[in-house]
C-alpha cells in the first residue's frame, strides 16, 4: 500500500465517523496542553476542540450506558500545516491526520447506598487509548531537493488511562508507549530550490521555499506519563461571564523512556460554562521543559 | 393491592455528570446517554407505590434534573420531576417513594 493510499484510507475513516458520530465515543478533555495531550477523558457530551498550540482541531464522542461498565469511544483530529491556527506561532506545522479508540471500564453506580448529604460525589474510570496517525514533512541533514527530503511517519499510541472524580477535583493517569520522531528537536529550515537563475545582468531570481529540518531524523518509541490534577474554583467566574467557571489544571507530561527523556510540567487556567464544569470553552496553559517555557491557547467547542 | 407491569420512561439530562443510575422498585433502568441526556425505559411491578432512587456522579457544580414517567397508549403520565447541583445538598441524588393511581394513564 503506497502512502497516498494510506493517507486517503484514514481521511476516508475520518470521515464516516464525522458522519456518523453515534458510532462510537470517548473524548479527551479539552482540559489539555498546548501540544494537545490530556490524561483526563472526561466524558459527558460530543465535543470539538481547537487547540491553537498546535493547531489541532479534534472532534470525539462517548457512548455509554448507565448499567454496564463497558465504555467505547473514539476521536479524530487533524493538524494544519497552515492557516488561522498559525498565526499565534512560529513553529513549522506538520500536516497530521489520525485518530484514537477508546475502550474502558466505569464504575457501576451504587443505587443501595444513600446518597452522601454533602452532595459531593465519587467516581472513578480506566481505558485503553489505541491511536494512529500518520503525517507528512521535509527532512534532510544536508542540502537536497525538497522532493528527496520529504517522509511520512507513522505514529501508534497504546496509552492506559485512570480517572477519577471527587469533589471539585478531577484527576488523570495516562501512561504507555507512543512511537515518535524527533523533529522538536531538529532546526527549522527552509529549503530553497532556484527555478529562474537571476539574469547575468541582474540580481533576481525566482526561488520556490519549502518549510522543513535540518539534521539527522529519528525514531523511536516513547513512554509518555502524563498526570492533570484539575480544580474547580468557588464562586469565580471570567470577568464580565456571570454563566462561567474557572478550573485550574496542574499537569506533567513526560517522557520515562532512554531515549528523548524528559519531564514538562504547567498550569493552565480554563473557562467553563457554569453548572457545566466539563464543557470546557478555553483556556491558556504554561508549562516548562529544561528552562524553556511555553505558553498555549486551547479553544474548545462542546455540543 | 394489585400488582400490575408499568413501562417507566426515565429521561436525565446534565451536560457534565459522567454517570446516572436509576431504578424503580430496585429494578435499574439501562439509560443510554446521547449527548447530554440519559434516556431508557422499562417494566416494573408496581402496586400503589413506587420507589425511585436517582444517583447522578460528576464534579460539583455539576447541575441536573430527572424526569420519570409512565409510557401510557395517549402520552406519558408524569410520575417525578427533580433538579439539583452536585455539590450542594440534595444534589447527590434522592430515595423517593411515589404514590401510583390505580389507573396511572387515566
Amino acid at each position: 500500500m503506497t502512502s497516498t493510499q494510506s493517507f486517503r484510507i484514514l481521511i476516508a475513516v475520518t470521515a464516516v465517523f464525522l458522519t456518523f458520530p453515534s458510532l462510537g465515543s470517548a473524548q479527551q478533555s479539552a482540559f489539555q496542553t498546548g501540544n494537545g495531550q490530556t490524561s483526563l477523558y472526561l466524558q459527558g457530551a460530543t465535543a470539538a476542540t481547537l487547540n491553537f498550540g498546535d493547531s489541532k482541531a479534534s472532534f470525539g464522542r462517548y457512548l455509554r450506558f448507565s448499567n454496564r461498565q463497558l465504555v467505547l469511544g473514539y476521536e479524530v483530529f487533524a493538524k494544519a500545516s497552515s492557516g488561522v491556527t498559525t498565526l499565534l506561532s512560529s513553529k513549522i506545522k506538520v500536516p497530521e491526520g489520525g485518530g484514537s479508540f477508546v475502550i474502558g471500564w466505569h464504575q457501576k453506580v451504587d443505587l443501595n447506598s444513600p446518597p452522601p448529604a454533602s452532595g459531593s460525589t465519587t467516581d472513578q474510570w480506566a481505558l485503553l487509548d489505541l491511536g494512529y496517525s500518520r503525517s507528512a514533512f521535509y527532512v534532510s541533514n544536508a542540502a537536497v531537493n525538497p522532493e528527496d527530503a520529504k517522509r511520512y511517519f507513522n505514529r501508534f499510541r497504546f496509552i492506559g488511562v485512570y480517572n477519577r472524580v471527587q469533589g471539585r477535583f478531577a484527576f488523570g493517569l495516562a501512561m504507555g508507549a507512543e512511537r515518535r520522531n524527533n523533529l522538536d528537536n531538529l532546526r527549522q529550515i527552509t529549503f530553497q530550490t532556484t527555478l529562474l537563475p537571476a539574469p547575468t545582468d541582474g540580481s533576481t531570481s525566482i526561488v520556490k521555499t519549502q518549510s522543513g529540518f535540518l539534521g539527522i531524523y529519528d525514531e523511536y518509541v516513547a513512554a509518555p506519563v502524563y498526570t492533570d490534577i484539575v480544580y474547580l474554583v468557588p464562586k469565580l467566574a471570567a470577568p464580565g461571564f456571570a454563566k462561567t467557571s474557572i478550573a485550574i489544571d496542574g499537569f506533567t507530561r513526560s517522557n520515562i523512556a532512554d531515549t528523548n527523556r524528559f519531564a514538562d510540567g504547567g498550569l493552565g487556567i480554563f473557562i467553563t460554562e457554569k453548572n457545566a464544569p466539563t464543557k470546557v470553552y478555553g483556556g491558556i496553559t504554561g508549562s516548562w521543559n529544561g528552562g524553556k517555557a511555553k505558553v498555549a491557547v486551547v479553544a474548545s467547542y462542546v455540543f | 393491592v394489585v400488582t400490575r407491569t408499568l413501562t417507566f420512561i426515565a429521561t436525565v439530562k446534565s451536560k457534565s455528570a459522567t454517570a446516572v443510575g436509576l431504578s424503580v422498585n430496585n429494578e435499574v433502568l439501562d439509560l443510554a446517554q446521547d449527548g447530554e441526556t440519559w434516556s431508557g425505559q422499562k417494566g416494573v411491578d408496581v402496586g400503589d407505590a413506587a420507589l425511585v432512587k436517582f444517583r447522578p456522579k460528576g464534579l460539583d457544580t455539576t447541575a441536573w434534573s430527572v424526569q420519570l414517567d409512565i409510557d401510557c397508549p395517549n402520552g406519558p403520565a408524569k410520575v417525578l420531576s427533580q433538579k439539583g447541583i452536585i455539590g450542594t445538598p440534595g444534589g447527590a441524588g434522592f430515595d423517593q417513594t411515589v404514590n401510583i393511581k390505580p389507573d396511572p394513564c387515566a
